[in-house]
């Protein structure tokens, strides 16, 4: 596909690089962001926090605080009318009561003149605490039995032996979201006893229901509202600040403003579940794969929040995109008291897709294979079956995809003179120590598969309302803007279907029915579909009243370039003309196939909505003495559907690629002991601009069915598979096995020296090799309660 | 000055002054701009001089503003992306780029961009890839991967014969 790569604010519909509706705003730092809330008479919250990863709390104290001159409100949990919420199951306490579980776990919050005066309230609470022994290790919370999900299932004949095996251990660290927007927003008393939110969030009717229940107010009483969205990618599925927001407003009769800092963002929030598999993969001499057989144990927080879903993801996409006929898969998220874990782009999957596509790795050298061909050999085609008993019913070009991408160009090695090298080209990047003879150039190659929606049983489905008035459109549908670019791609679908230019869309907020969740690369799939079934209802509704005035019939009508039209493509009379100032409206809903639990036998529903598939190849420079790595260049090759804007399609590539790399070289949360050790952007890196590398990312567009308009999920893919491709590159440059992501610096540079007792540090657990040992688990599972 | 000293004092900002009233000394200037004055286009993102949202020009440079106390500053001429911005609503020349280009997501680093790469391309006219990458360290994006903000600013950094 060849694509224009800039934006233009004139093109219209689907399939045009349109420009974002607020980029001026964005580029003139106008756009209002959760952060940039202001009001009169507002007060500030701050929030004290548990510095126990777990404690008993035996006492606290809010009256020195409450004291305090300026201080309005300070709450503990008994003023929480109902002190339990969560992502999914209601495990989480909104302050703690009895145990705090993890070091930042929100204990009182405060309501002062000054957020500076705030924050000197709540750190004049006095709380007595009674420290317990926290569990730091998942392989210790395995055997504890302190499970959230416990998955097993085989497939075709579990006995089957290959003639090649290879085996391995593979880990991926805790990662952070590391949004650029820390968490922030206002709670204001609506003036008729109910409450408004106003934040950044990727669900405004999954919050209102939380916020609703803990305040014990029906839902009518509360409206969420989606301020501006500093990004989110899957860390604002669950909330913060905003039920404390709720209650002190509640309390004070005024709004309240909460900001985090990055330090308190990192703490309040959840991070990726960091991961431990072993994996085995059984082939024939010749390649074929025959069997998988993998151990998935995922580190949860103390709280269930989303861990089942992120392990029910990483247990049946551990195959990749191969066909593998016998598979004998186990998984288990695990409680552990090192922070809360939850979802992060490509959910769940990462993991997987990393332990999977680092054994291939192993699979090709035995084998001394190509390892694009390897996977070549094995794509999985439509027809096929899962190894989660899901028949592989749409396109699947997955063998394409890892050939295109084996044929873009590599990019020149280093000039040979070393004075030519700009520093921003050397591993280590300005002011590297390395020098041109230590440096080898690797490159590497994987492909991936994410699932597009959510999956197992949750339902996927969105309600879009269109209103047409003078020729021109407003869309209102409740799908959270976080940066991705819905805003865009709902006003271009709306331009297409009732060929129109002049379309808008309205700020979101829980007034408006509910639409899906920003969450699995979803929304265009879902929210965009009910988007499309709007307007194409819309536009039968439209029709049929211009016919009816003039006395023609409906079905020689057509809308194209703000026009009705007839058959011959003739200009009959402007849309804006023809609607005679009324007002048109339509009202869909549009819902997913439904899903099933991977153990559900009865059921032959799919457990994934469909999947997307995308081949990475990046090359990486490494300073084989210090470790030091640069990512040349990243080749994306990813199935997307029909396109709907290649800029933004694009930019998701790039971006996600990006992030990927982050975790695949550098971005590691580490704790100990429970605690968090790099809880801020000078700790935690993230990469930066001298860090990416060039990206060229290239379609495979087959339309999707199921859709009018065969479109694809593809927000994730780029991340999912990013760390695997870094890895994959660092191994053929330095022939290590590498195990872990990330490979820091000073990861690779003790395994260049055989220090197995460095290399194998990863932030939680020991130096076991798998398959290791587990009791059964015990018939409840989720989050435990401590009986001490 | 202890902790619990507040002053009040006036900021010269965009041209035209600015009183802060009763406030702690050891607040900084991104804190003074967004909440005391309400100039909320300077964005917050770490507070700790790692991620340049916050970028303002103090006396013509590019600095972080989470970096300066704000009681510092006083004298200073300090221009935000308020007083930068064309007056008529338009974009300039360095904007579109960025909005051409695609070079915002979220856009919560768009500010902080736009004036760190004002300066940049005031003193690198004509910069190459490697250039930008190298004078830009400063400014983190967590959502477009770089590539495009790199275009952006090189086209940007053309000079117009
Ligand atoms: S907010 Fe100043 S550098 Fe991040
Ligand atoms: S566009 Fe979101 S951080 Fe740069």
């Amino acid at each position: 596909m060849t694509s224009s790569q800039t934006t233009d604010p004139n093109v219209t519909g689907i399939g045009t690089s349109r420009q974002r509706p607020d980029a001026v705003a964005k580029a003139r730092g106008e756009f209002e962001y959760a952060t940039d809330l202001l009001e009169k008479d507002m007060l500030w919250g701050a929030t004290r926090r548990s510095p126990h990863p777990y404690a008993r709390i035996k006492k606290v104290n809010l009256n020195r605080a409450k004291e305090m001159p300026g201080v309005h409100a300070v709450l503990g949990a008994w003023d929480v009318p109902d002190n339990r919420f969560g992502a999914i199951n209601n495990d989480q306490p909104v302050l703690v009561d009895d145990y705090a579980r993890y070091v930042g776990e929100p204990i009182a919050i405060v309501a002062a003149e000054d957020p500076e005066l705030a924050r000197r309230a709540a750190n004049a609470i006095e709380i007595e605490y009674e420290p317990l022994v926290p569990i730091i290790d998942p392989l210790d919370a395995l055997a504890k039995g302190k499970i959230h999900r416990h998955v097993k299932y085989s497939f075709g004949d579990p006995t089957v032996v290959g003639e090649i095996q290879v085996e391995g251990e593979y880990f991926t660290a805790r990662q952070d979201h590391s949004f650029m927007a820390p968490d922030a927003g206002m709670a204001r008393p609506d003036g008729h006893g109910g409450v408004e939110i106003i934040g950044a969030t990727q669900w405004v009717h999954a919050d209102r229901f939380q916020i609703a229940a803990s305040l014990g107010l029906p839902e009518e009483k509360v409206l969420v509202v989606n301020s501006g969205v500093g990004g989110a990618f899957g860390g604002r599925v669950s909330m913060t600040w905003q039920i404390h927001g709720a209650l002190l407003a509640m309390h004070t009769n005024r709004p309240v403003k909460f900001l985090y800092s990055r330090k308190e963002a990192f703490h309040a929030r959840y991070h990726r579940h960091p991961s431990r598999i072993w994996i085995r993969h059984h082939a024939t001499k010749e390649g074929k794969l025959l069997k998988v057989e993998a151990k998935v144990l995922y580190e949860g927080g103390p709280y269930s929040h989303t861990s089942a879903a992120g392990i029910g993801n990483g247990c049946t996409l551990i195959q990749g995109p191969y066909n593998i006929p016998n598979a004998d898969i186990e998984g288990w998220a695990v409680a552990t008291n090192n922070g809360m874990c939850g979802p992060l782009r490509g959910f769940g999957v990462l993991q997987g897709v990393f332990a999977c596509e680092s054994n291939l790795d192993k699979l090709a050298r035995k084998l001394n294979m190509d390892p694009a061909k390897l996977r070549a050999v094995n794509a999985i085609k439509r027809g096929d079956q899962w190894i989660f008993r899901q028949i592989q019913d749409r396109p699947t070009p997955v063998q394409e995809i890892i050939e295109k991408c084996s044929a873009m160009p590599l990019p020149p090695d280093l000039p040979s003179d070393e004075g030519k090298i700009h520093p921003v080209h050397l591993p280590g990047g300005i002011a590297s120590p390395t020098g041109k003879k230590y440096i080898k150039r690797g490159i590497g190659f994987t492909s991936a598969v994410k699932n597009v929606c959510l999956s197992e049983g949750a339902p996927v489905n969105a309600t879009a309302m269109i209103t047409l008035r003078d020729g021109a459109a407003v869309i209102e549908c409740a799908a959270a803007e976080v940066g991705q670019g819905f805003v865009t791609i709902a006003c271009q679908i709306v331009q297409t279907v009732l060929g129109i230019s002049e379309v808008r869309i309205e700020r979101v907020d829980t007034s408006m029915p509910a639409a899906a969740t920003t969450d699995g690369s979803q929304q265009t799939v879902t929210s965009g579909t009910a988007v499309q079934v709007a307007a194409q209802t819309l536009k039968e509704r439209f029709l049929k009243f211009v016919a009816r005035e003039h006395n023609l019939d409906v079905n020689t009508l057509d809308m194209k370039d703000n026009f009705v039209i007839d058959k011959t493509g003739k200009k009959f009379t402007s849309i804006a003309e023809a609607g005679m100032g009324l007002i048109f409206r339509a009202t869909e809903k549009f819902s997913q196939r439904n899903t099933r639990p991977i153990d559900d036998m009865e059921s032959n529903d799919p457990v994934h909505v469909t999947l997307g598939f995308s081949a990475n190849r990046c090359v990486v420079d490494v300073d084989t003495e210090l470790g030091l790595v640069k990512v040349v260049q990243m080749d994306v090759v990813q199935d997307v559907g029909r396109v709907v804007n290649p800029v933004q399609a694009h930019g998701q590539i790039e971006g996600g690629a990006v992030q990927g790399m982050g975790l695949g070289l550098m971005e590691h949360l580490k704790a100990e002991d429970g605690h968090l050790l790099n809880p801020d952007w000078r700790g935690y890196h993230i990469p930066t601009i001298v860090d990416a590398p060039t990206i060229n990312s290239e379609f495979v567009s087959y339309p999707e069915p199921g859709y009018h308009f065969g479109w694809k999920g593809i927000a994730e893919l780029p991340h999912v598979q990013a760390p695997a491709s870094v890895l994959a590159a660092l191994r053929n440059a330095t022939g290590l096995e590498l195990p872990m992501a990330p490979a820091t610096p000073e990861y690779v540079a003790n395994v260049l020296d055989d220090n197995e007792a460095m290399a194998m540090n990863v932030a939680s657990g020991d130096k076991k090799r798998g398959p290791w040992k587990v009791p059964p688990p015990p018939p409840q599972t989720g989050p435990w309660v401590s009986d001490a | 000055m202890s902790t619990d000293e507040r002053i009040d004092y006036t900021l010269k900002i965009n041209g035209k002054p600015y009183k802060v009233e009763n406030a702690f000394y050891s607040e900084n200037l991104l804190h003074v701009l967004r909440y005391r004055l309400g100039l909320t286009g300077t964005k917050y993102g770490c507070e700790h001089g790692q991620c340049g949202a916050c970028t303002v020009h103090i006396d013509g440079k590019a600095v972080c503003s989470c970096m300066e106390l704000a009681a510092c500053a006083v004298g200073c001429e300090i221009t935000t992306i308020e007083g930068y911005n064309n007056q008529d609503g338009t974009l300039n020349r360095l904007q579109e780029s960025f909005v051409k280009h695609a070079a915002l997501q979220c856009g919560y680093c768009t500010p902080g961009f736009i004036m760190s790469a004002a300066k940049f391309i005031e003193e690198n006219p004509n910069c190459t890839e490697d250039q930008v990458r190298e004078g830009m360290d400063g400014n983190l994006c967590r959502c477009t991967g770089y590539n495009r903000i790199i275009e952006a600013i090189k086209e940007a950094a053309e000079v117009r014969k």
